[in-house]
Formats: structure tokens, C-alpha cells, sequence
């Protein structure tokens, strides 16, 4: 499912016109960006968890040549499902 | 750090869009079950702005109960990943996004820093090797002829040469200088002093050092380190023969003015011969300059007296055999052979020799000269023998067959300069065979656990193998013996087992 399609079953859920499921999809999704700057856990119940998490640096080798680098720390959107998202998915 | 439920987003969500609360809260909903619904329907949805939601097959793997340690495996599953788009990791990571991947260059300088002192160590262990071995070149060859005096002198150069070397990069003062007087003089303390003792004259000669030693340090650090190791050969070859035969017939009492004399010929000299001996110790001091370095460092405080001792109590005690055992040409044949055998550059040797042979030209007719008056000497002067027997009566019986080689010694003198360079690339030859030879050349087979050991911090694997093994190439064999996935990254108290190394039979 593509975003197309994604938006045009969204409308047909909320009985809007996709011009508008579209608006409120970009507004949704700003609102949870702006949670994820601030380092906030954003919950769906029964459905999974938004996370920022902080990978912290690290020395890598890089196998060919066998120099050796410094990666930097940094910040990763991380989905974490929950429980009844997996039973839902697993119940055969 | 809050905690933020769909509601609260749909709280915002009616805020922003001005929709009511129950509409917003409902649209969210539908946004989760919508893609619930894709996720069903085909197993990905792909959402501009915000990622791709994906459900992936986990097949089945073995794991152990973390309570009672069973096996037990965990069924496949189906599990939703989420993969956020490029446009939402660089929102996400924007806070560290200035840091980039830096290459590091360092390597591991706490792993090799004690393992390369060891062999700094080694290193000046080899030098105190090398120092020994010239004394004893220095030693086998005193007795026989003047001029072998001068050939002397150059084993004794190489190792005083190094360090002119690093004088000359990195122009510390005065104190290396001295104590290169002082090697120097060392050297000659020793030739000088075994020369003169039949003469009884070794009070002189010491006075005569210290004149040497006094007229070289008052010299600039530059002009005295290069004079210094020239003037050394050249003096002794002028000490030598002129010494002698002035000597013999005088008889004693004008040695002291005589070797002044001397002295301040062998200075007007060295001008002019310097050119020859300093080719060929340049050669060899281009050839191992890695090692003098260190070297030199580490002598500073201590190696110069070390080698003092050694040459002394080496000198003597060779002295003393060969004075003793050996007649003059055997042990020469006897070295010859020895030192054949360890030569590695032939084309040095040649070299060398070409220019050695130019100088010992005159020497040939010297010994002529010298020798005949030491009968005399030793028939005439009874109280001065007298008193060289009781100095030093090693020396004595060595006279009389002096003489008696002499028809030996004018061949000699084309072959001993030609002994002397082979010597010295001996030497070196064998400090850079023991360098270069590999432990690990040689194959070892794993024969069962020699010991447990448990890191400790701070340790290393390459560490380990230096401390069981002695040799810190033999790593591998750790490694291997452990499976060890990644040996660059191991942890305090881990617990390696070191092998039992046998040699592997050869097929």
C-alpha cells in the first residue's frame, strides 16, 4: 500500500475527500516530528511505540582497507510493536 | 522525556486544524487501523513523511530459557518493523547531524607501547652484543703487527660512528660529546696500553689520553664529534709504528715527550688521511642507522661505561689466550673461517678493501722495522723487562715469535685490512640477521591448553603472546585456539585459553 492508496482508504474511513485526508495526514504527521525533537515516547495502544533513541559512537573497521573510523553518535526513530499488534498478526 | 498517547495527538490534531476533538480523535484512529489494514492487505505501507511500515516474516531460532538455561526455540513470527523516510531520520538526528565519521590513525599505541620498549631493549642488548664482539676482534688481533693497530681502531669506530650520526641530526650537546670522548678513548686506552705495556711506558700513556681527551673536548661539539672518530684510527696507526721503534732504541725516559710528539703528528695527520677510513664507516653507519638511534638514546647514562668494562676485561682476557694457546696465523686462519662464513655482503667487503689496502702500504715496511729492535730491547734493557714481566707477563712470551712470523707478516698486512672490514660486516651482519629472521617463519601445531589466563585491563592478546610465548607475533595461535570473533575488542575478566605450541614436524 502506497501513500495513494494509503490516503484514499483513509478518506473513504472518515468520509472526507482525500484533498482533506491529506491535509490532516501532513498535520499528524507534524505533530508526532515535533514530538520526536523533543525526545518524547509517542504510545499507540495496540498498536506499537515511537521511540528516539541514541546510538552512541562507535570504531568501525572497514574491512577492506582496514582503516579505522570514529561514527558519531546519533539519533534514530525507532517502532517498537506492541503485543496485540503481534497476536493480530500471529493468531493463525 | 513525556509520554504521548494517540489521544493527546489528537488533542493537538483538533487544535491545529480547528476540527472538533471527536472528529480528530477519530480520524487518528483511522489512521492506525488504516494501516493495520495495508499491513493486512499486503504486508507494507509506505507513508510520505513518515516511513514505511512493513510486516517481515522471523523464521524460526534457538535460544535458551534465561531462567532455567533449557534450550527452547522461539517460533517464527510475523513482526512489524517501521523504517522511518530519509526526511524523518534527518529531522530526528538533527541535533548531532554536525558530527561526521572521522578516520582514526593512531592505531593502537597502548597495545605496542610496552611491546616496542622490549625491543628498544633488545635493541641495546644487541649493541652491548656488538660492543663485545668488536672488543674481541679488537683483542684477537692486538699482538701481531703495528698496523693491525689501526685496523683495530675501526671496529671500535662503529660503534662510536652511530652517534656522530645522531649528533649530527639532532645536535644535543655537550654531554654526548663527552661521553664519546670517552668511548673513544676508551678503545684506545685499551690498544694504546697493550702496545706499550713491553715498553712499561703506561703511565705516559695515560697522560697522553688525557691530553687526547683534553684537546678534543675543549674543541667545538661539531668540529670534536667529527675529528674525534678520525683522529682515532689515524692515531693509533701513527702510534703504532712511529711509537715503537722511537721508543725501543730510546729506552724509557724520553717515551713521555716522544708520544707527545707523536700526538701532535697524529692531529696534522689526520687531515690528511681522514679521507680514507671515514668512506668506508660511513658506509656502515648509512647502512644500520635504525638501530643506532635508540641506540645511542638509550647508552646516554650507562651503556658507554659498560662497553668500557667489557672492552678492558674482553682485551685481557683474549689477550691472555692468545698470547697463551694460539700461534698468530692459526687463529687468523680460525677467524678467517668464522667470519667468511657470516659475511652477507661480499661487495662491501671489496670495497672496503680496495680502500683499506691503499693505507696499509706503509705498514709493510714497518714491522721490519719495528720488530728487529725489539730483540734488542729485550736483551739490553733487563730492568725495564724485568719490570714489563711482572706488569704484564702475558705479554713477554709473545715477543719472541714475533720475530719468527715475520715472513708471515709482510704477506700479512694486504689480508688483515681485508680481516678488519670483514670483521666489522660481521658484526653488523649479525645484528641484521637476528633482526630480519621471523620466529614465525617457523609453524607451530596447537597441542592442548598451556594455561587460563583472565584479562585483565589494560591487556592485550598480542600482550599475551609476548608474555607466554616471548614473541609477540604469535597472536594468531591465541586467536585461533579461542575462536575469537573479534580479538581487537575483548573485554576485563575474559578468560583465554593460551595453546601449547609444539613445532611442526617437517615434511
Amino acid at each position: 500500500m502506497n501513500n495513494k492508496e494509503f490516503v484514499n482508504e483513509l478518506s473513504k474511513q472518515t468520509n472526507q475527500t482525500t484533498g482533506a485526508t491529506t491535509q490532516l495526514i501532513n498535520d499528524a504527521i507534524k505533530i508526532l516530528e515535533e514530538h520526536f525533537q523533543q525526545n518524547d515516547v509517542v504510545n499507540i495502544s495496540s498498536f506499537g511505540t515511537f521511540e528516539v533513541k541514541k546510538k552512541m559512537e562507535r570504531i568501525s573497521v572497514n574491512p577492506t582497507t582496514g582503516k579505522r573510523y570514529l561514527i558519531p553518535p546519533k539519533l534514530v526513530l525507532a517502532f517498537k510493536q506492541s503485543n496485540v499488534l503481534k497476536e493480530k498478526f500471529n493468531a493463525e | 522525556m513525556r509520554k504521548i498517547s494517540l489521544s493527546n495527538i489528537a488533542d493537538e490534531l483538533a487544535s491545529k486544524s480547528g476540527l472538533p476533538r471527536d472528529v480528530a480523535d477519530n480520524f487518528m484512529h483511522a489512521f492506525v487501523e488504516a494501516i493495520e489494514k495495508g499491513l493486512q492487505d499486503d504486508n507494507l505501507v509506505k507513508i510520505k513523511g513518515l516511513g514505511t511500515f512493513k510486516l517481515q516474516e522471523v523464521s524460526d531460532r534457538g535460544s535458551i530459557d534465561v531462567n532455567t538455561g533449557e534450550r527452547i526455540t522461539i517460533k517464527g513470527h510475523r513482526k512489524v518493523t517501521f523504517t522511518p523516510e530519509s526526511a524523518m531520520k534527518e529531522l530526528v538526528n538533527r541535533p548531532f547531524a554536525h558530527f561526521e565519521p572521522t578516520e582514526l590513525n593512531d592505531g593502537y599505541p597502548s597495545d605496542d607501547e610496552p611491546v616496542t620498549s622490549g625491543d628498544l631493549a633488545d635493541e641495546a642488548d644487541d649493541m652491548v652484543e656488538n660492543a663485545e664482539v668488536n672488543a674481541l676482534n679488537i683483542a684477537v688481533l692486538v699482538a701481531d703487527e703495528p698496523h693491525e693497530i689501526a685496523t683495530k681502531t675501526t671496529p671500535c669506530d662503529s660503534p662510536s660512528s652511530p652517534e656522530i650520526e645522531e649528533l649530527d641530526e639532532e645536535r644535543s650537546a655537550g654531554e654526548v660529546i663527552a661521553e664519546e670522548v670517552v668511548i673513544i678513548s676508551g678503545p684506545q686506552a685499551t690498544e694504546t696500553t697493550e702496545t706499550t705495556e713491553p715498553f712499561d711506558t703506561v703511565v705516559s700513556v695515560e697522560e697522553c689520553e688525557e691530553e687526547v681527551k683534553g684537546s678534543e673536548a675543549l674543541e667545538e661539539p661539531a668540529n670534536a664529534v667529527m675529528e674525534e672518530p678520525e683522529t682515532s684510527p689515524d692515531e693509533e696507526s701513527v702510534t703504532g709504528p712511529i711509537e715503537e721503534p722511537i721508543v725501543e732504541p730510546a729506552a724509557g725516559p724520553s717515551k713521555d715527550t716522544v708520544e707527545n710528539s707523536v700526538e701532535e703528528n697524529k692531529t696534522e695527520h689526520v687531515e690528511q688521511q681522514t679521507a680514507e677510513p671515514t668512506i668506508p664507516i660511513a658506509e656502515e653507519t648509512a647502512k644500520k642507522p635504525n638501530h643506532s638511534k635508540p641506540e645511542a638514546k638509550k647508552k646516554h647514562g650507562f651503556l658507554w661505561t659498560v662497553i668500557l668494562v667489557l672492552l678492558l676485561l674482553v682485551a685481557v682476557f683474549f689477550l691472555r689466550n692468545y698470547y697463551f694457546h694460539t700461534p698468530e696465523e692459526r687463529s687468523f686462519n680460525n677467524n678467517m673461517d668464522e667470519y667468511g662464513e657470516m659475511m652477507v655482503n661480499p661487495n662491501l667487503e671489496e670495497e672496503l678493501g680496495m680502500e683499506w689496502n691503499d693505507e696499509p702500504k706503509v705498514s709493510p715496511q714497518l714491522p721490519t722495522g719495528k720488530k728487529e729492535p725489539v730483540k734488542p730491547l729485550i736483551d739490553s734493557a733487563d730492568a725495564q723487562q724485568a719490570q714489563a714481566q711482572t706488569s704484564q707477563p702475558k705479554v713477554t712470551p709473545s715477543q719472541p715469535e714475533k720475530p719468527s712470523g715475520q715472513s708471515a707478516t709482510t704477506v700479512k698486512p694486504a689480508a688483515d685490512p681485508l680481516f678488519c672490514v670483514v670483521t666489522i660486516t660481521e658484526s653488523l651482519a649479525a645484528k641484521t640477521i637476528k633482526d630480519i629472521t621471523p620466529a614465525d617463519t617457523v609453524d607451530y601445531r596447537i597441542e592442548g591448553t598451556l594455561v587460563t589466563h583472565q584479562l585483565k585491563s589494560g591487556e592485550t592478546i598480542i600482550q599475551l603472546a609476548k608474555k607466554y610465548y616471548g614473541d609477540k607475533r604469535l597472536w594468531p595461535y591465541i586467536v585461533k585456539y579461542n575462536w575469537m570473533k573479534d580479538y581487537n575488542n575483548v573485554a576485563i575478566g575474559q578468560m583465554i585459553n593460551i595453546p601449547v605450541l609444539k613445532d611442526k614436524p617437517t615434511e
